[in-house]
């Protein structure tokens, strides 16, 4: 493991499951398999229910990453932790197969005044490594009050990640897409706040929660595939027919 | 939550420690009042993340000699092989007091003594720097003000960072870039920030959200505090970023601080009107009476 390693990952932010298209534990558990980390947040309002969101913790595990539940006031915090923590978590279990690979010893069978070292090349890779994430955001008629403040944690999750000596690059998917697609890519992979803001001036807020298909776009994002039935080529299709469409064209 | 035993013994050094109290709880950990063989009594950070309790260790530490910092004395596993859990832990000073956001509900904190506090946090913050490192999860909860001897501690090194790193962990209402502020990002300029949204809040006795609230909000709400042009200027520039490094803060909240303790800046602006009115007076009186005198 060194600096150059890219570390690709899927946060996904919703307030409820899935009720539309495929298992996303299914799909999260392939994307897993394919070298990809998907965390998950939850938002919820005061005392939710009983159980909550059980379908965000599964995806979470069967993601290899990290879940938690927030409410929305608390979401910015909560965002930055789980992206990091998801980087280090992973780091960590790589480099104490490293050391078990070569020392035959894990770091808690190191004496702790000697754990310092191994801690520092995990600190150091955690700054390094270049970080493609690709965030998942919960557009369906129930997040119409919390769009906002969401919008304004992930530029701010950019601003802070980009303090990083490593690379960041972010794009944000969000779900259901418009005119009754399952899913828009708001903004492509960047490094550039102000594309990220662009890209937040196409959401719209509304309709049904298929997350599985969400997921699957985000992973072929992560892979470099097409993604779908929003690959590049229909996007740019429908832009045009927007453009025809709308009364402002000259 | 933990499943805390009633007595920790360590895996490698072998000392013992019974748990008398929680004190609190961090993002990954938590904390217990304990005492040790010999009787003293000590504190005792505990967590899974054994990432984590190595590094707060570490970093602690390296601030052994600051001031305003608690000592750190063994770091150790709790190993029960029965229950099958594993606790990394580390064992600090148990330091008396409440936290900020506790003693604010409850003591009226003075303009005079935030400022102090506000100048003692620089203080420790510019030593921390001084070793190449910087604490960024600055908040009231962090830090504990002993108010019989007037001490105060900040907790919490979980967030400890090398200077020349990106931020990892901070609270968005002390962090200047979750509200936007700041063309650039600089560790100095994020510390003034923090310390000046602390001073600010406990004079408001209110935390702001800035994914609710916007900065020009807190500012109108520091401009409704009435109080002397020169502070609300100090305490508003600190919050727009206006000072570049740590030390112009501080000599900036020195000099309030001084002028406070003269109590100069207690009284409205009207008041140097008065005096300056009073001293032409008692120049004119005087001069009137020389020439008066010569005349006789």
């Amino acid at each position: 493991m060194d600096g150059n390693v890219q570390f690709k990952q899927i946060i996904l932010v919703t307030d409820g499951e899935s009720n539309v298209g495929v298992n996303p534990v299914t799909v999260a558990k392939c994307a897993n398999k394919k070298g990809i980390i998907i965390s998950t947040i939850g938002i919820i309002e005061g005392k939710d229910k009983e159980n909550p969101m059980a379908e965000v913790q599964n995806i979470a595990d069967a993601g290899g990453g990290i879940c938690e539940f927030t409410d929305i006031n608390n979401f910015s915090k909560t965002m930055e932790m789980v992206t990091q923590a998801s980087v280090y978590k992973t780091i960590e279990h790589a480099v104490n197969k490293e050391l078990k690979d070569i020392l035959g010893t894990e770091i808690k069978e190191t004496h702790p005044e000697s754990r310092k070292k191994i801690t520092n090349i995990i600190d150091k890779l955690g700054e390094e490594v270049t970080l493609k994430c690709c965030i998942i955001i919960d557009c369906s008629g129930s997040m119409i009050n919390k769009i906002n403040i969401a919008k304004n944690s992930i530029l701010n999750l950019l601003r802070v990640l980009r303090l990083r000596k490593g690379k960041t690059e972010i794009a944000v998917i969000g779900y259901p897409g418009r005119e009754g697609e399952n899913h828009t890519l708001l903004c492509d992979f960047t490094e550039d706040i102000i594309n990220l803001e662009r890209g937040f001036q196409n959401i719209s807020v509304g309709g049904t929660t298929p997350t599985g298909y969400a997921l699957e776009c985000a992973m072929n994002l992560l892979l470099e595939k097409k993604c779908g039935v929003n690959s590049e080529h229909d996007r740019l299709l429908k832009f045009d027919e927007e453009a025809i469409l709308s009364d402002n064209i000259i | 939550m933990l499943d805390i035993p009633n007595i920790i013994i360590g895996k490698w050094n072998g000392n013992k420690y019974k748990v008398l109290d929680k004190i609190g709880h961090g993002g990954i950990g938590e904390v217990y009042k304990v005492k040790d063989e010999h009787g003293n009594i000590r504190a005792v950070k505990i967590s899974e993340d054994i990432n984590s309790i190595t590094r707060e260790y570490n970093a602690m530490k390296e601030f052994r000699d600051l001031k305003g910092i608690p000592k750190v004395y063994e770091i150790d596993d709790y190993v029960n092989l029965t229950k099958n859990i594993t606790f990394y832990f580390f064992i600090m000073e148990h330091i008396e007091g409440k936290n900020l956001k506790e003693f604010i509900k409850s003591y009226n904190i003075r303009l005079r003594e935030a400022v102090g506090i506000g100048l003692v946090l620089l203080k420790i913050f510019k030593a921390i720097k001084n070793k190449g490192y910087m604490y960024t999860d600055i908040k009231l909860e962090n830090i504990l003000i002993d108010t019989e001897i007037c001490n105060i501690t900040i907790v919490d090194f979980g967030s400890v960072i090398n200077r020349e790193w990106g931020i990892r962990e901070y609270t968005p209402t002390y962090n200047m870039m979750s509200w936007g502020i700041g063309e650039t990002y600089s560790h100095d300029e994020a510390t003034v920030f923090g310390v000046a949204m602390i001073i600010v809040i406990m004079m408001l006795k209110k935390e702001f959200n800035p994914l609710v609230h916007k900065i020009t909000d807190v500012i109108s709400k520091i401009r409704k505090l009435k109080i002397h042009s020169k502070i609300e200027r100090v305490l508003i520039d600190g919050l727009s970023v206006k000072y570049s490094d740590i030390d112009s803060y501080e000599n900036e909240l020195k000099q309030l601080l001084i002028n406070l303790r003269k109590h100069s800046l207690n009284k409205k602006e009207r008041i140097d009107v008065i005096n300056v009115l009073f001293i032409v007076s008692v120049s004119i009186f005087i001069f009137v009476t020389i020439i008066a005198i010569n005349i006789i």
